[in-house]
């Protein structure tokens, strides 16, 4: 091949505005600009960005692993929204050549873009978010009809990014008191799993006035969820159950 | 059908219920403002010397209190916090609450002495 048929790499600069807190070295957090060369003949994701960065900058923290939507690792807040940095392509973000970016708002932060995820965890741990059955096991498993299992769909792909409950302005209020959206559709996962034998025991720890019914339907939850899903619809789902449910 | 309300739910249906006889007492009224040729002071003393309309304006006034209790609960305990003002974050929460009650009592009894 000859030296002219080589396609020459297009790069453009951009600008990544990125929050830096080292809670070791520095007295507040605060935005530092980072000016990375990215190629145009491809779009990469904001993850591979970040790359760059950190390979000008070798303090940036941030949290990865799969690097494709799955594991949950790389939420943080991008222009303003949240979402995964690994299936958030670059091109789609970026506005004037410049990206900002943020830690999952609402969570305490731990360095740069880490947050700590305990508070989001300790919601989740509350919803009991595992098969509850009382009856005993059957001898190989317990099934499901199709139409059965079809009710999970859009419950069981949550990854637990945290993007969803960071967004919610019910869930930065009251942390401690409102589960918050991720929790919530796992509540109604298990809910709504016709195997799972303790609805009674879940809807009774619903039931008061934070713990579900603070959510004010504002759907930010809806509109950064990566995976597409729906937690208000879930959150309406329950609260119909509560709503609904027969003296027993 | 027999249902087993928490309180969580009892106050998500109660703000409801208030807030659907809060729009349907707002639809009558107007309703009897833009049928009536001429609103003057005799139709509309008259509109209110009847009783059931009497009743009903006094059941507005009862549920706009209590809309507006469970409502401004609502906003009070999402940002008058001690997580967003400290230790004084409890006391500005119970300001508001005892500004809110006194101004539903206010409005509640004026209301009820005027109508009756």
């Amino acid at each position: 091949m000859s030296a002219a048929a080589i396609p020459v790499a297009q790069i453009k600069t951009i600008t990544m505005s990125i929050y830096r807190y080292d809670p070791t070295l520095d007295k507040k957090p605060y935005m530092q600009d980072i000016i990375v060369e990215v190629p145009t003949d491809k779009d990469i994701m904001v993850l591979d960005a970040l790359h760059l960065a950190k390979a000008q900058e070798p303090s940036l923290s941030y949290r990865r692993s799969c690097r494709e939507g799955v594991c949950g690792s790389d939420g943080m807040n991008i222009n303003g929204k949240n979402g995964l940095a690994c299936i958030t392509p670059l091109s789609e973000v970026i506005k004037r050549n410049k990206i900002t970016l943020r830690p999952m708002p609402g969570l305490p932060v731990v360095r740069d873009l880490i947050v700590d995820m305990k508070q989001f965890y300790d919601q989740l741990e509350k919803v009991r978010p595992y098969l509850i059955t009382k009856s005993d096991s059957p001898d190989i498993e317990r099934t499901q009809s199709p139409e059965d299992r079809e009710q999970l769909d859009g419950l069981y792909e949550c990854i637990l990014c945290g993007c969803c409950s960071t967004s919610c302005p019910s869930f930065w209020w009251n942390p401690d008191k409102f589960l918050g959206p991720a929790a919530l559709l796992q509540s109604w996962r298990f809910i709504a799993d016709t195997r799972d034998e303790a609805t009674d025991e879940r809807l009774d720890d619903l039931e008061d006035a934070f713990s579900l019914y603070r959510c004010h339907g504002i759907m930010n939850c809806v509109s950064v969820c990566p995976k597409g899903l729906n937690p208000t619809e879930a959150i309406s789902s329950i609260r119909n159950k509560l709503l609904t449910r027969k003296k027993g | 059908m027999f249902t087993r309300l928490g309180h969580g739910s009892l106050e998500f249906l109660t703000v409801r219920v208030c807030a659907i006889f809060l729009l349907l007492y707002t639809l009558y009224l107007s309703g009897f403002v833009l049928l009536t040729d001429e609103v003057n002071f005799n139709q509309w003393s008259a509109f209110f010397d009847n009783t059931i309309n009497k009743i009903f304006t006094s059941i507005f006034f009862l549920a706009f209190a209590v809309h507006t209790w469970f409502g401004t609960w609502a906003v009070a305990s999402d940002y008058l916090t001690p997580r967003i003002f400290g230790s004084f974050g409890r006391i500005l929460y119970l300001i508001f609450r005892g500004i809110v009650a006194a101004i539903i009592a206010l409005v509640l009894t004026w209301a009820i002495i005027i109508i009756w």
